[in-house]
This record gives structure tokens, sequence and C-alpha cells, in this order.
């Protein structure tokens, strides 16, 4: 078990891989975005284990102070070099954020319940699925929500990139301060609760478009 | 030197964390409805989003303080506060200052005079740690804290300040943003003179976080009336 985290990078990328030759450009792009989050989150293991052994900090410091400015800068990286190599919409730049962040929690998750293969239950696996992985969705999909100010205004940027890499890596602290603790589900809960109050602005910003359009066509 | 890092918290002080971030976060969810969830300047849904970081900072404080049971002076949530001035002046300078200041003498007494806030705010820091802690070494382990807390906050406040101070443009926008620049700026003074409040009594802690509250319904409620004017300018 030494090697668990690259035995399971492997076994989940090879078949990515090999399912690349088949896809569409679409389905293919994001499947390499999916990639692309699980090949950070091996990285992180590394090197948050690398920093764990250098820095003068218990686990759950470790864990809320460094731990969520390391995953999330790595997390980032890809969407960074996306939006300004290809200069995507912005609905595809929410999109792959999105995709790494699930692809950081699957490899995440995958080695979470194979280290704890003696205490495994459903009920963890649910959790797992619903905390973490909504989690890391969601402080990805911050970042690339906070790249796509640039299109509004290239001043912008600052706030854009650096101003929501803080929201996240703030976010993230407190996810993993509240599990730790006797907190646990109120961590688990809290990725839930944004993900429904996202959805209803959307839809309220949907209804709100629409609405305008509707109004616009009636009196011109 | 423990006792510079954290501080034990008693029961009165948990209400008081939850009634700011509970505050907070009331003010931040009435702006995104009223700003957000439309089509509206950028300039005051980036105002909402520097709220948001305070809530999230409240947040993330109150959380801190119920696992651990007392207080650090400086943990990694605090970049939200950075959040929160980098989006007050992404939203002065990136949003709005190009149009109002092309750089041109008539403005020179309002950039000059702006200095002020950031001066008065620096002053207001400084001095309070010098009372709190009066010991080299404590100063020096709180510098990491001035230039990730702090830093930011005069820079913002600077930009509020020469908008107040500006002549009014031909187009309306600083008779727009005139109410949010006084609420943030009251709001950041309030945040600053808050920390003497702990050197008082629990009292004064719970009427700064009050008014510290107030001042950001202030914000949200001046960018929701800024923002309609603003509409009739467009």
């Amino acid at each position: 078990m030494e090697n668990l985290s690259l035995m399971l990078l492997l076994s989940i990328i090879i078949p990515m891989i090999m399912a690349l030759f088949i896809f569409d450009k679409r389905s293919k792009t994001n499947m390499i975005f999916m990639m692309l989050g699980i090949v950070s989150c091996f990285f992180c293991g590394e090197i948050n284990g690398l920093l764990y052994n250098v820095m003068p900090l218990g686990m759950q410091d470790f864990t809320v102070n460094v731990t969520p400015v390391v995953e999330e800068i790595a997390k980032a990286y890809p969407i960074f070099l996306y939006a300004f190599l290809f200069k995507p919409s912005k609905k595809k730049i929410y999109e792959s954020a999105i995709i790494i962040g699930i692809g950081f929690s699957i490899l995440e998750n995958s080695y979470m319940i194979a280290n704890n293969s003696e205490n495994v239950s459903l009920m963890l696996a649910l959790v797992r699925g619903f905390g973490a992985g909504m989690m890391h969705g969601i402080t990805t999909f911050a970042v690339g929500f906070g790249i796509t100010f640039i299109y509004t205004k290239k001043k912008l940027f600052i706030a854009g990139s650096f101003a929501m890499m803080c929201v996240a890596i703030t976010y993230h602290s407190i996810y993993n301060d509240l599990v730790q603790s006797s907190y646990s589900m109120a961590g688990f809960i809290m990725p839930v609760i944004t993900f429904i109050a996202m959805m209803v602005i959307n839809k309220l910003k949907k209804l709100e478009i629409v609405g305008k359009s509707v109004s616009e066509e009636m009196n011109p | 030197m423990q006792d510079i890092i954290a501080e034990k918290l008693t029961g009165f002080d948990y209400v008081v964390m939850l009634f700011y971030f509970v505050g907070i976060t009331a003010a931040f969810l009435i702006g995104i409805f009223k700003i957000c969830t439309r089509r509206s300047p950028m300039y005051f849904k980036l105002i909402i989003y520097a709220v948001g970081c305070r809530a999230l900072e409240a947040l993330a404080s109150f959380v801190d303080c119920i696992c651990t049971g007392y207080v650090v002076y400086f943990r990694v949530s605090n970049l939200s506060l950075v959040a929160y001035s980098l989006f007050i002046i992404s939203a002065n300078v990136g949003a709005l200052d190009k149009f109002l200041d092309e750089g041109s003498s008539k403005n020179l007494k309002a950039r000059l005079l702006a200095f002020i806030a950031p001066v008065a705010l620096s002053a207001i820091y400084a001095v309070f740690h010098v009372i709190a802690y009066n010991d080299v070494g404590a100063f020096s382990l709180l510098s990491l804290g001035f230039y990730i807390e702090f830093l930011p906050i005069p820079v913002g406040s600077y930009f509020c300040m020469k908008q107040l101070l500006m002549p009014p443009d031909s187009l309306g926008f600083l008779k727009a943003t005139r109410y949010v620049n006084i609420f943030i700026l009251v709001q950041l003074f309030i945040e600053e003179l808050s920390n003497y409040s702990v050197l008082i009594s629990g009292t004064a802690t719970s009427v700064c976080a009050v008014l510290s509250v107030s001042s950001f319904f202030g914000i949200v409620f001046a960018v929701i009336k800024g923002e309609k004017i603003w509409k009739t300018l467009v």
C-alpha cells in the first residue's frame, strides 16, 4: 500500500486516456480537464506530504491553513492556462473549472476510501461524495468565475484572479476545519447548501434575462 | 507569547461572533438577490462580492472558535479580508476610476487630500498595537498580519475618499456611488476602532459588532440605491 495514490492515479487515468481516442472534440476537452483535476490531486498529495514533514504544525492546523492554499493553487493552474491561452467563452470556463474540481475529488475520495478500507461504510461514501466532491467543484468554480471578470475589463484581473482565489482558500479552510471537528456533519452539509444557493441564483438570473428580453420584444 | 497568538473565549463572545456572521450574511444575501441576480453594473456587483468576502471571513472566525475554543489572530482564512479590499479597489479603480479621473490637474486636490483616510486608518492600527502589545517581540510577530490583513485596507480607503472629494462629474456616476463610498469608509473606521473594544469590555465589543453589521447593511442599501440612480444615467 506504499504508493496507493500512484496506483489509484494509474488505474483511473489509463482508461480515460484510451477513451480520448474515441471521443469527439467537446467530450475530449471535458475528459482532459477531468484528467488534469485527477493529476492535480496526485501532485497535491505529494506536495502536502513534503510540507507536512517540514512545517512545525499539527494535523488540524496543517489541513486548515496549508492544504487549502496548495490545493486551490494546483486546481486553478490549469484553468488559468486554459483561459489565457485559448480565450474560451465564459460558459466553457465555468464548465472546465467544475470538471477539474470533480476530477480532483475523484482521486481524493478514492484514496480516502481505499486508505480506510476497514472503517468504510456507505454513509462515508455518501458524505465524501456530497461533501468533499461538491466542495472541490464549488471552490474551483469560484476561481473560474473570477477569471471571467477579465472579460468585462482587463483591470479587473486582480479581483478576478487573486481575490476569488482567496475566497476559495477560505471556503476550503472552513470546510476542513468543520469536518475534523465534532461538527463534521455541518461541514458536509455546507457545500450542498452553497450548491443549492448557486442554483437558485442562476435560475433567478436566467429568469431575469428571459423576462427582460421578452419585455424588450413587447416594448421595443 | 502564546497569549498573543491565541485568546480564550467566553460564551458572550460566541454570541457576538454569531450575530456578526448572521448580520453580514443577511446583508450579503439581500445584495445578491437585489443586484447579482439581474444585469447590474460591475461596480455594484464587486461591492456586493466584497461584502460576501466579509461574511465568509466572519463564518471562518466563528467556525474556528467553535472548533478550537480560542481565537487565533492569524490564520489562512484572513485572506478573505484581502479579497474584501481587492474587490473594493477593483470596483473603484478597475470599474470606475478611469472614467472619473483621467489625470488632469482639476482632481489634484482630491488626489492629495484622499491620503487622509489611509493615514488615519494606519494611525489607528499602529496606536492600537502599541497599546495592546507593548512588546517589540509581539509587534514583530504581528507584522505578518499587518502585511496580509491590513495593507490592502488603506489602499481601498484611498480610492473611496478620493471619489468623495472629487468635483461632481458630468455623467453623474459620483452621485450614484457617493453613499457606497461613505458607508465603506465608515465600515473601515469602525472595524479598526473596534480593535480597541477588546481592551475595554465585552459590551464595547458587542456595540462595535452592531455598528459594523449596520455599516454593512448601509453599504448594501447604498448599492441598491446607487444602482437605481446609475440606471437612470446610462
